[in-house]
């Protein structure tokens, strides 16, 4: 099976920083990878170069055929395939809900208004939150946010959905919503990739956890072998810590 | 202290402590309510004592505050600050579109208009730092001392013209704070969807921008109405101007009381307009933080 996604190569520096180094990596579709490593080591980086809002200096990646990197003049196109939700939920603060869903299918694809209202209020009552069609967002838990940022998300029907730990900044009673939503994408066959500092979902959820360090992918693997066996020492030793830190 | 324990509140006595309490009954209100009257009196009252006893306060009630010199004054007075409100009325909306483009030009980063950007910051320099009392009269006396027949001579169209010139360039200011404020992730995420750089910024940065700097906004537009009456310096009628007319002819100054009256009941509904909408907006940032 061909992978959706595949990186070659791909570097990335902030002036003279280097935050991503050679990373080879294949996303087969409908699943689900979970990026793990440290804080620093370039996880929201390379979720950022996935969906262009970051450029690389170096290296391919590849949407299907498409270079993505190569394709500057597409560029918004393509990032339309491309979903991302970020940790602080990013919504429109200015918006209410549905305006908030229906923006981009309205004026990046052109659909109808009505018809994106109706789509995004059928989304709403699929994960429970139709009767926020009308708040704004500072109406809105957190937990009750980041599921709009993703329903936003999914409302251009993207090939591929990038979540930069999506429930970090989140209040521990709401962590459950918005993994289960994570959940159902996945029961859809959704093709995910996760940064995440919380290694229980990682094991429960990924088809592959990719360990990232200091910008280079160290190990990879599916979660039972991954976290019933790993390695590299750096990576007992991340373990480690994250799992006492729990 | 009994070993007793204190039997809880029956749910009469929790109804009663959700009942909500008339302003008056909240500890402490009564009090503070009588001392902040007895101050304002004893303050007040004592600075008019002091006033009134002074040896000249009769002359300056009477050269000031007379009530039949501003009977007599206000038609005129009241006639030219219907100038004022047309002038602030004309300016405004396009102190507001100058102001917007030339932020917008600013923040703009397309190398091929950078003579147009250079221009823009160099205009907000010059007219921001400018007196608008001398724009004012550099307009007013200057252009049509130049005598070209196509440039009206009107002095109205020219202290409208100055005061936009300068207040635009303040505004233009406010405005690119305004998008400015606006967070990065906010363009992250609109970028993320799919929408080009242009529908970004006006779709997501822009709205917001702009709502960022309503308070300040409505601070700039009583100014403008203030600028108004520097027009006078260059010949027409408006309210300071009608009053300074009165005054000479009737060696009185009451009729500039009555102008600056007319000017401070346009601006106090601005003033408690915006207290509303920071106040408004406080709340919504703490609900936001709860949330
Ligand atoms: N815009 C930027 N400019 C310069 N350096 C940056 C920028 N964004 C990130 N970096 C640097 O790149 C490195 C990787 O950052 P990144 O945000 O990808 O890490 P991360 O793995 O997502 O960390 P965390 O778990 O804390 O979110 C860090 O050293 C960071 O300081
Ligand atoms: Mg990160």
């Amino acid at each position: 099976m061909s992978a959706l996604l595949r990186y070659e190569s791909v570097y990335k520096a902030y002036g003279p920083n280097l935050v991503l180094q050679n990373i080879n990596l294949d996303i087969p579709e409908h699943s689900v990878t979970c990026l793990i490593g440290a804080s620093g080591c370039g996880k929201s980086t390379l979720l950022r170069c996935t969906n262009l809002l970051e450029e690389i200096q170096h290296g391919s990646i590849y949407l299907r055929e498409t270079d993505l990197a190569a394709s500057h003049k597409d560029a918004d196109a393509l990032r339309a395939k491309i979903g991302m939700v970020f940790q602080s939920y990013n919504l429109f603060p200015h918006m209410n809900v549905i305006k908030n869903i229906t923006l981009a299918p309205v004026r990046v694809r052109g659909e109808r208004r009505s018809d994106a209202e109706d789509r995004a209020r059928d989304l709403l009552q699929r994960f429970g939150l139709l009767d926020k069609a009308l708040e704004f967002p500072d109406r809105l838990s957190g937990g009750q946010q980041q599921r709009i940022a993703i329903i936003r998300a999914l409302a251009m029907q993207p090939e591929v959905l990038l979540l930069d730990e999506v429930t970090s900044a989140l209040d521990p009673e709401m962590v459950g919503e918005v993994m289960d939503i994570i959940i159902e994408l996945k029961s859809l066959n959704m093709t995910m990739i996760m940064a995440t500092h919380q290694m229980g979902f990682a094991s429960q959820i990924a088809d592959n956890v990719v360990f990232l360090d200091r910008g280079a992918v160290l190990e990879q693997g599916h979660p039972s072998s991954f976290f019933g066996n790993p390695q590299h020492e750096r990576t007992r030793q991340f373990l480690e810590r994250v799992t006492m830190a729990i | 202290m009994s070993s007793v324990p204190t039997p809880p509140l029956t749910e009469q006595q929790v109804a009663q402590l959700l009942q909500p309490k008339k302003f008056w009954e909240v500890p402490g209100v009564v009090r503070s309510l009588v001392i902040a009257l007895l101050s304002t009196v004893v303050i007040f009252g004592g600075l008019a004592w002091l006033i009134s006893r002074s040896e000249g306060w009769d002359a300056v009630q009477q050269a000031f505050f007379s009530k039949p010199d501003m009977k007599k004054a206000w038609p005129r007075v009241w006639q030219g600050f219907q100038l004022n409100i047309k002038m602030f009325m004309i300016a405004e909306p396009l102190v507001l579109t100058i102001g917007l483009l030339l932020a917008l030009i600013r923040i703009g980063t397309s190398s091929v208009l950078f003579p147009v950007r250079a221009l823009a910051i160099a205009y907000i320099d010059l007219f921001r730092g400018a007196p608008a009392l001398l724009v004012i009269m550099m307009l007013g006396f200057g252009m049509p001392g130049l005598r070209i027949s196509w440039l009206p001579a009107d002095p109205v169209f020219w202290g409208i013209t100055a005061c936009v010139i300068t207040s635009s360039a303040y505004t233009a200011e406010t405005f690119r704070a305004g998008i400015e404020s606006v967070h990065r992730s906010q363009r992250s995420a609109a970028r993320s969807l799919g929408l080009t750089n242009r529908q970004t910024f006006q779709h997501v940065v822009l709205p917001q921008g702009i709502k960022a700097v309503i308070p300040p906004l409505i601070s700039g537009f009583v100014s403008l109405q203030k600028e108004t009456a520097l027009v006078s310096t260059i010949g027409p009628l408006e309210a300071t101007r009608q009053a300074q007319i009165y005054s000479s002819l009737n060696f009185n100054y009451s009729s500039y009381v009555v102008a600056a009256l007319l000017f401070i009941a346009l601006t106090i509904p601005l003033a408690r307009f915006t207290d509303w909408l920071l106040q408004r907006s406080a709340k919504r940032m703490q609900m936001g933080g709860v949330a």
